[in-house]
C-alpha cells in the first residue's frame, strides 16, 4: 500500500482528495446520491432549463431592441420639441426687439407735432438697391401720393422720403437716397440753404448742392442739415443728416456738401407717414 | 517550489476575493471571468500535476468557504482541474495568445463537465441548470478573452521565481 502510494504519488493524492471531498459532501447532508429517478429527471430538467435560458436570452434581446426603438422614437420626439422651443425662443427674442422698437416709436409719435400714421416696412426693392421702400399702409388708411415719410432711429428723427405710389393697403416710398428726389435743405447753424438729393445707393451719402460759396468758412463738419419747408411738401425742421464733407468746383460760385443721412436706411423697420389735413401746414 | 506555491496561493486568494466582490462591477451579462481557474491551470502547467492538484485543493476549499458551497464540491472540481493541468505540463509555452485562449476555453468546458457529472452523482440538479445557461457562455467568452494577459503575467512571475531559485 505504502509502496503503491510512493510509486503513484500524484494519482494516490488525487484519489485521496477526491474521496475526501465526496465524503465531505455526503456527511454535510446537503446532498444525496442520485437515484434512477433523479438521473431521468436530469435530462428533462436540463433540457427545460437550457431551453428557458436560451429563450429568455433571445426574448430579453428582442425586448431590448424594442426598448431601443422606443427610445429612438422618444429621442426624435424630444429633438422636435427642442426645435419647437428654439423657434419659440427666436420668436420671443424677435417680439422683445419689436416691443422695444415700438416703445421707442410710441415715445416718438406722441412727441410729433404732425398727425402721423405708423407703418411697417414690408419690402425693399433689391433690384435697384433700396430705391423704393414698401410699407403696409395704403389709401384705405388715408395715405395719398406725396405724403412725407419720416423715421426714428437711435433717438433721432430723420427724413425718409415721400410717398410715390399708393395701393389699397400698401404704398411705395421714394427714399431720400434716390437720385430723383430733391428736398430743400438748410444748414441748421449757419442757416445757408441748398438742395439735397441722393446718389441712387442707400449706402452712399447725400449731395447738398447750391450752397452759397461764402458759407465755406462758416460750415463745420458734423453740422446738422434740416428741411427748409419752403415751397415743398416737406415740413420745416426735419433732420436730414449731418455735413460729412465740403467740396465744390473752383469755377462755381456755390458749394457742394457731402451729407450723411440721419437714418440708416438698411435698418428701417417702421416709418411714420405725415398725414395732410385741410388747413394743415405739414 | 514552495515559494511559487505560496505566491500562487496568494494569487488564488486575491482572485477569488475579487471575483466575489469588485468584479461584479465589470460583469458582462452577469458573467465574471474565472480568474482563479486561469491561475490554477497556469500553476499546473509549470509545476506538474502533484503541485497542481494541491493548489487546486486549496482553491476548491477556499471557494467552498467563500461561496458557501456544499463542503467538498469545489474541492473536488478544482483538484481534478489542477491535476489535469499538471498532466499537460509546459505545452502552453508555445504561444502566448491563441494557445492560452484555447486551453482556457477547454479547461472551462472541462470544469463544467466535471461539475455536471459531480452534480449528477450527488443529485444536486440545480447546478446543472445554472451551467446550461447563457451566463455560462458569457463566462466562457469573458475568461477566454482575458486569459492571454493573465498567462503573460504568470509566465513572467514564474520566470522571476525560477531565476531567484537558480541564483
Amino acid at each position: 500500500m505504502w509502496k503503491f502510494f510512493r510509486r503513484n504519488r500524484d494519482l494516490a493524492t488525487l484519489i485521496l482528495i477526491l474521496a475526501a471531498s465526496l465524503i465531505s459532501l455526503w456527511i454535510s447532508g446537503k446532498t444525496a446520491l442520485a437515484g434512477p429517478k433523479e438521473i431521468g429527471m436530469f435530462f428533462t430538467t436540463a433540457f427545460q432549463q437550457a431551453t428557458t435560458s436560451v429563450g429568455s436570452f433571445f426574448s430579453n434581446t428582442f425586448a431590448s431592441i424594442g426598448r431601443l426603438v422606443e427610445l429612438q422614437q422618444k429621442y426624435d420626439e424630444l429633438i422636435k420639441r427642442v426645435q419647437t422651443y428654439d423657434a419659440q425662443q427666436t420668436s420671443l427674442d424677435q417680439l422683445r426687439a419689436e416691443n422695444e422698437s415700438l416703445r421707442q416709436a410710441l415715445k416718438f409719435t406722441t412727441s410729433l407735432n404732425f398727425a402721423n400714421l405708423a407703418a411697417q416696412v414690408i419690402g425693399k426693392n433689391p433690384g435697384v438697391l433700396f430705391s423704393t421702400i414698401t410699407i403696409n399702409k395704403g389709401f384705405n388708411d388715408g395715405i395719398t401720393k406725396g405724403m412725407v415719410v419720416i423715421g426714428y432711429q437711435d433717438g433721432i428723427r430723420g427724413l425718409i422720403g415721400r410717398i410715390e405710389s399708393v395701393a389699397s393697403s400698401s404704398s411705395q416710398i421714394r427714399p431720400l437716397t434716390s437720385e430723383e428726389l430733391f428736398v430743400g435743405a438748410r444748414l441748421e447753424n449757419s442757416r445757408y440753404d441748398g438742395l439735397i438729393h441722393g446718389q441712387g445707393n442707400a449706402g452712399q451719402n447725400l449731395i447738398m448742392q447750391y450752397v452759397d460759396s461764402q458759407a465755406e468758412n462758416q460750415i463745420a463738419i458734423g453740422e446738422p442739415v434740416i428741411t427748409t419747408g419752403l415751397n415743398s411738401d416737406f415740413p420745416a425742421g426735419i433732420r436730414i443728416g449731418i455735413v460729412a464733407g465740403i467740396g465744390g468746383k473752383v469755377f462755381d460760385n456755390s458749394l457742394e456738401l457731402d451729407v450723411k443721412p440721419a437714418v440708416v436706411f438698411s435698418k428701417l423697420e417702421y416709418v411714420y407717414v405725415l398725414i395732410k389735413k385741410s388747413g394743415d401746414q405739414p | 517550489m514552495i515559494l511559487a506555491f505560496i505566491v500562487f496561493a496568494i494569487a488564488i486568494v486575491i482572485t477569488t476575493v475579487l471575483e466575489s466582490t469588485v468584479m461584479h462591477g465589470i460583469a458582462f451579462y452577469d458573467a465574471i471571468p474565472d480568474l482563479s481557474l486561469v491561475v490554477l491551470i497556469n500553476f499546473g502547467f509549470y509545476f506538474g500535476r502533484f503541485s497542481g492538484q494541491l493548489l487546486g485543493a486549496f482553491s476548491g476549499l477556499l471557494m467552498d468557504i467563500v461561496y458557501l458551497a456544499p463542503p467538498g464540491f469545489n474541492l473536488f472540481v478544482r483538484t481534478l482541474i489542477g491535476f489535469i493541468a499538471g498532466s499537460i505540463k509546459e505545452i502552453v509555452r508555445l504561444d502566448f495568445i491563441l494557445l492560452p485562449m484555447a486551453i482556457t476555453a477547454i479547461f472551462l468546458l472541462t470544469k463544467y463537465l466535471i461539475t455536471i457529472i459531480l452534480s449528477l452523482i450527488i443529485g444536486n440538479l440545480a447546478n446543472i441548470g445554472l451551467i446550461l445557461s447563457v451566463r455560462t457562455l458569457f463566462e466562457l467568452l469573458y475568461t477566454t478573452l482575458v486569459s492571454p494577459l493573465l498567462f503573460l503575467i504568470f509566465n513572467r512571475t514564474i520566470f522571476l521565481l525560477k531565476r531567484r531559485t537558480y541564483d
